[in-house]
């Protein structure tokens, strides 16, 4: 006997989808558009659009089609800012190892020089790098989110790893 | 040895630790290993903003039992009716589409506008804008209450209720609109403040008021608005304005069958003591109140 489908209409079941979803719609339009506010404004569309056709997604589905509701939306949305991140004043020496002396730099400039390459990166590349980086997400669950093949991701964050050598090796 | 560039995925490899041993120590003798090795442990102390996901599904909640109360109480032949009301009432129809914030009783409310401008909404005030063309035109607000804005520079800032508005550039402000009545306090920059029939300019520390058309003007020293640290002042305000903002803030009726409300009040009251409040504005008028219940309160002369 089949199992019981979980539909998308029950409202546990949507809460769960809500958990388990929703930060990386966020985190990933926010790289995408460096806007948190326009970022949380594009999840709740999706999720109220995910609500609204519940009874035509299946639960199975129901990641992608937030997925591409909220990209639709944001190419919708022309006006994107710099994604900056924030530096969270850490100590870098916390982390041990070693620097060559071309990277004595002042850690704080470093921080700084990194949040900046980050905000250049190609978006297509900086969502692959912070997806990645940020959000622990395998390769083959960023192809997915993404809606490429996992080659593809995997050459965006080669390029953005090259690009950031790049930028940041630049001033010594 | 292989270079690390070679291939157009090594780097993604060697990020999520998939590269061999061999392949690992060839890369960590090449120039550019330890940079790489930076610009990960680097990209770990950046933090992503966070957002409070409870309050986010509670909007989608909102949302979503908005929709569902509208469709069943529409019967369909209602729709020739809706269609035709809307045409007539195109005005109304324009404000549907709009971004609304409100708040509740005894509620402040901050919202950041879409060019990063921010307003700070009293009790049982309603903000509402156009989404689109921030950038490119005029950027222009509704408001039927009262708030307190923080303008970044930029195009004209403009505030309007039914027939006031006040335009600046980029400055802090405050404004309180309701029927009849609209005050505007400048705290920093300058500010135009504009009715059916004339217009005014006031800057840091002045403040004005339109009531039936005509402006008053006084100054005052305070920074912020006072009902943003929980307390509400009035400059020889009419006591209808002092009464409604009472009734806002705690949500509670007034009755003042007898009472002069053009009369003027000057003084304040706090937002975490009904009786106190009441007692600072209605002692000082000679005014006497009584709890006829919980939440409604007469007044008469004293």
């Amino acid at each position: 006997m089949p199992e019981k489908q979980k539909s998308v209409c029950d409202e546990k079941t949507f809460k769960m989808i809500f958990d388990n979803h929703s930060e990386v719609i966020l985190n990933f339009i926010y790289y995408k558009c460096g806007d948190m506010t326009q970022a949380e404004d594009i999840t709740q569309d999706a999720f109220v659009k995910l609500w609204k056709n519940c009874k035509k997604v299946l639960f199975e589905k129901a990641k992608s089609f937030l997925m591409k509701v909220a990209q639709n939306a944001f190419f919708n949305e022309a006006k994107h800012k710099k994604v900056i991140l924030k530096y969270n004043q850490q100590s870098f020496s916390s982390i041990q190892y070693d620097y060559s002396p071309e990277f004595l730099m002042e850690e704080k400039e470093f921080m700084i020089r990194l949040q900046r390459s980050i905000s250049e990166l190609p978006p297509k590349q900086r969502e692959v790098f912070l997806l990645s980086r940020k959000d622990k997400k395998t390769y083959k669950e960023i192809a997915e989110i993404i809606g490429l093949t996992q080659k593809a991701v995997e050459r965006r964050m080669h390029l953005a790893l090259v690009e950031l050598r790049e930028k940041l090796g630049q001033v010594v | 040895m292989e270079k690390p560039d070679n291939t157009d995925d090594f780097l993604a490899k060697w990020a999520s630790g998939e590269l061999s041993e061999k392949e690992i120590n060839a890369f960590k003798k090449s120039k550019d290993y330890t940079l790489y090795e930076t610009i990960l442990e680097g990209t770990k102390l950046l933090d992503v903003p966070t957002v409070d996901r409870e309050q986010l599904f509670d909007r989608i909640k909102e949302d979503v039992s908005k929709e569902k109360k509208v469709i069943p109480l529409i019967p369909r032949w209602a729709y020739a009716a809706v269609a035709s009301i809307a045409l007539i009432l195109g005005y109304t129809f324009f404000f549907n589409q709009n971004i609304t914030h409100q708040s509740g009783f005894g509620e402040q409310l901050a919202v950041t506008l879409p060019d990063g401008s921010e307003a700070i909404l009293n009790a049982k005030s309603k903000l509402y804008y156009k989404k689109g063309n921030w950038e490119q035109t005029e950027r222009t607000v509704f408001l039927e209450g009262e708030a307190f804005f923080k303008v970044k520079k930029g195009n004209t800032f403009t505030v309007k209720s039914d027939k006031n508005s006040v335009s600046v550039l980029g400055t802090q402000f405050n404004v309180n609109a309701s029927a009849g009545f609209f005050e505007v306090i400048c705290y920093e920059g300058k500010v135009k403040v504009e009715n059916s029939t004339s217009s005014r300019i006031i800057t840091r520390g002045q403040a004005v008021r339109s009531i039936k058309s005509s402006f008053e003007e006084w100054k005052l020293n305070d920074s912020v608005p006072s009902w943003t640290i929980g307390e509400s002042s009035f400059t020889n305000t009419p006591l209808q304005q002092v009464i409604s903002a009472l009734e806002k803030q705690y949500k509670i009726t007034i009755k003042s069958r007898n009472i002069d409300l053009a009369q003027r009040y000057t003084g304040g009251f706090a937002h975490n003591n009904l009786q106190n409040a009441l007692q600072t504005i209605f002692d000082a008028m000679n005014i006497k109140f009584i709890f006829t219940n919980n939440d409604t309160i007469e007044l008469s002369e004293e």
